[in-house]
């Protein structure tokens, strides 16, 4: 049977954090989905404990990456071996609530016009004490030019699989710099995909001191954002 | 039938209150093969009028002596006269035994041939009620003080007699001559049986009298040859880790605040410890000047006693201190405490308990052994957690050999003795000690994380790490310790 949902996950040393993501995943309320793991050729033992997991449960698929190839491509590689229509994106150090691919699958099942879904989220430190919520915002384009930020969590995405063969994460320096998520973003409005947001949190975001939007560095990062704007205004580059 | 008999002796003086009831407790046990010899120590007709009363209904209770009045040892000996059991037992006529042990003992030595004797703890029936607990059998603490109460059983062939030129701690000489000659003892667990507090005029009250005691205890020591020893190890909280300690230096242990032999001429104590902060305004208070006084402070002490100790007692607390004429710390923050209220102090790591150091084969299977304490319970369970492919357990009593590593978090800063067990059999060990041998990790979970996930990579080729063990060995060294605290004394 086809999944309704396809969790893509992609892993890269998470090895402290992928138990607690996958023991979220597998307990979601809807038991009908597929959870998509890409291991991007993790140097630690994560894939262990994936393959404890899968060992238990079907609906895990790990997909190991023979070489790294960043965390942009890995994503790409994970929503095309997905098999459902709608992928929920989840990465490896985030929980999500146990109802999230329920309520997802409702959303879209009641406007086909929506494309994307995001929500609010916790914040957690890295024990997953919860420290705090930001509540999902209306998408406002005119404050991204204000201030740079789409103000969407990424884990708490979840898009119909048709919009992500057309536009898909840019790998280089979108992805070093840990904003290919943001770029997908703004890459999904440009390309007219109807945006929607869910009030209730749906997923707990970890707040690492290590990872790469914490240590990026944050010059280079409004930069590329800036010139990306400014195409966007002049109406040329992709 | 049951196979073996045990013989009970039971002297009688000045109990005559007591007498019936013990009596009764003894031909009531479940294990029927047991015979009683009474020994009136002086004529009592009272005694006689009891036990009549009693043998006119079990004939186990095979004879009554009657001698002048001698004292209990010669009673003793003339009662074992008497019997034939294959195991033996002085009983005191104020005591009666619990259901069942006759039973226990009789099962014991059966299934370890090699016993002389058995020994439990007991309960004394004062207001409110006191439970005595014994020590696991140690010869070498024997020497020290006298742990075996004389209401415990023995094999026939082991029982020396008793010496009737020693008044007093009879039963302590007896047991020690036993264990000379190579008797081996076993503590049974719980309270054996019940009995009297010392009364004053009793054979049990003159021999716990402190006028004298020094004196008696001296002669028993001297008889035995106990001699050499300058120091003795005591302990508030732990007293473990002084009889160990005390064993190791071939010297003296004493129960805090207890009697101390004529021959200390230093009296060293391990951790002041926050649940005596009530009584640890006296430390040594009885202790003569001439005897050097020492206090050793581990971990947070210090901490824990000063948040503890009253504010009116401060005052008497910091005197008790000024008392003490040698301090000693482990780390900083006792050391700048103590300097705040005048006191000197040096710093010294307390000596870890010796272990033997040998590497044990490993197990086939990776799995962790784990210690917490509500201080660490959330980060140990977030570990756990992370890591389901990972086998974790802490069942008590665990084999070294089922385990490649071990894991500590807690909020106390000394090692358990448990961790120096996997450090001493060469496992790569994991915790939040900041010591050199515990494998100190940041309490951190992913650096925790990383490590269990390191060695559970390479704990086969046994090649990695092992600095543990090896600054445990160097820790063992005896004689740092040895100048420190023991030496001094001979100069």
């Amino acid at each position: 049977m086809k999944p309704a949902i396809s969790f893509v996950v992609p892993l890269y040393n998470k090895q402290s954090f992928i138990a607690d993501c996958l023991s979220s995943l597998i307990l979601q309320t809807l038991r009908n989905i597929e959870i998509v793991v890409v291991d991007d050729a993790s140097t630690d033992e994560s894939v262990e404990v994936v393959k404890h997991f899968a060992k238990n449960d079907k609906r895990i698929k790990l997909y190991c990456l023979k070489k790294n190839v960043g965390r942009s491509e890995a994503r790409n590689y994970g929503n095309a071996k997905a098999k459902a229509d709608i992928i929920c994106v989840n990465d490896a150090d985030d929980k999500s609530a146990f109802e999230r691919a329920g309520m997802v699958r409702d959303i879209f099942k009641e406007d086909k016009s929506v494309g994307m879904v995001y929500s609010s989220f916790h914040v957690s430190d890295i024990y997953g004490r919860l420290l705090g919520k930001i509540t999902a915002e209306p998408f406002d384009y005119e404050r991204v030019k204000r201030n740079g930020a789409t103000h969407i969590g990424h884990s708490t995405m979840a898009y119909r699989k048709e919009w992500v063969r057309k536009v898909k994460y840019t790998g280089g320096k979108y992805s070093k710099l840990g904003i290919d998520d943001w770029k997908l973003q703004m890459d999904l409005y440009r390309a007219g995909c109807k945006f929607y947001h869910v009030e209730k949190p749906l997923v707990i975001y970890r707040q690492l001191s290590n990872t790469v939007s914490e240590l990026r560095d944050k010059n280079s990062v409004c930069r590329a954002k800036i010139s990306y704007l400014k195409n966007l205004e002049k109406g040329v580059g992709k | 039938m049951d196979e073996k008999k045990v013989s009970f002796i039971v002297p009688v003086y000045k109990t005559e209150l007591y007498l019936e009831r013990s009596l009764k407790s003894l031909l009531e046990q479940d294990y029927e093969n047991v015979e009683i010899v009474v020994v009136a120590d002086g004529k009592s007709d009272e005694a006689k009028r009891i036990y009549d009363k009693l043998h006119r209904k079990d004939k186990r209770l095979v004879k009554y002596v009657t001698q002048d009045h001698a004292g209990a040892c010669r009673a003793r000996n003339e009662g074992f006269t008497h019997t034939t059991g294959d195991y033996v037992c002085f009983w005191d006529s104020d005591s009666y035994i619990e259901p069942g042990e006759v039973r226990v003992w009789v099962r014991c030595f059966e299934n370890h041939p090699e016993l002389s004797f058995v020994y439990s703890g007991y309960t004394i029936l004062s207001e409110p009620r006191h439970y005595y607990e014994s020590m696991p059998f140690d010869p070498y603490l024997l020497t020290c003080h006298n742990y075996i109460s004389t209401m415990n059983p023995m094999k026939r062939e082991v029982f020396p007699g008793f010496d009737e030129n020693i008044k007093s701690l009879q039963d302590w000489d007896m047991w020690l001559t036993i264990v000379e000659k190579g008797g081996k003892g076993w503590m049974l667990e719980d309270s054996g049986f019940n009995t009297e507090p010392a009364k004053k005029g009793s054979i049990t009250f003159e021999g716990c009298s402190p006028e004298n005691w020094s004196e008696r205890y001296e002669a028993v020591r001297k008889k035995h040859n106990i001699t050499g020893r300058t120091v003795a190890f005591t302990s508030i909280g732990n007293a473990f880790r002084a009889q160990q300690l005390a064993k190791l230096y071939k010297q003296d242990y004493v129960a805090y605040n207890g009697r101390v032999p004529a021959s200390t001429k230093k009296i060293y104590n391990i951790g002041l410890y926050a649940d005596s902060a009530n009584y640890s305004t006296q430390i040594f208070c009885d202790l003569p000047k001439e005897i050097k006084k020492y206090t050793h402070w581990t971990g947070i002490d210090i901490e824990s006693i000063f948040s503890r100790v009253p504010y009116k007692a401060i005052k008497p607390f910091v005197a008790a201190l000024n008392n003490i004429d040698f301090h000693y710390c482990e780390n900083e923050t006792t050391m700048s405490m103590l300097e705040e209220i005048g006191i000197d102090v040096k710093k010294m790591k307390v000596m870890p308990l010796p272990m033997e150091v040998k590497p044990v084969a490993m197990p086939k299977k990776f799995k962790v052994y784990y210690e917490d304490d509500p201080g660490g319970h959330q980060l140990i369970t977030s570990v756990i957690n992370a890591c389901p492919d990972i086998t974790f357990e802490n069942t008590e009593g665990a084999e070294i050999t089922d385990y490649a590593c071990f894991l500590a978090i807690t909020a106390s800063d000394m090692p358990s003795e448990n961790l120096k067990r996997f450090v001493a059999a060469d496992r790569y060990v994991i915790s939040t000690y900041r010591e050199l041998y515990a494998g100190y990790t940041e309490p951190n979970i992913e650096k925790i994380i990383n490590a269990i996930r390191e060695v559970k990579r390479r704990w086969r080729k046994r090649d990695f790490n092992l600095k543990a063990g090896k600054a445990y060995r160097e820790m063992l060294n005896l004689d740092i310790f040895r100048k420190e605290i023991i030496d001094e004394t001979s100069d």
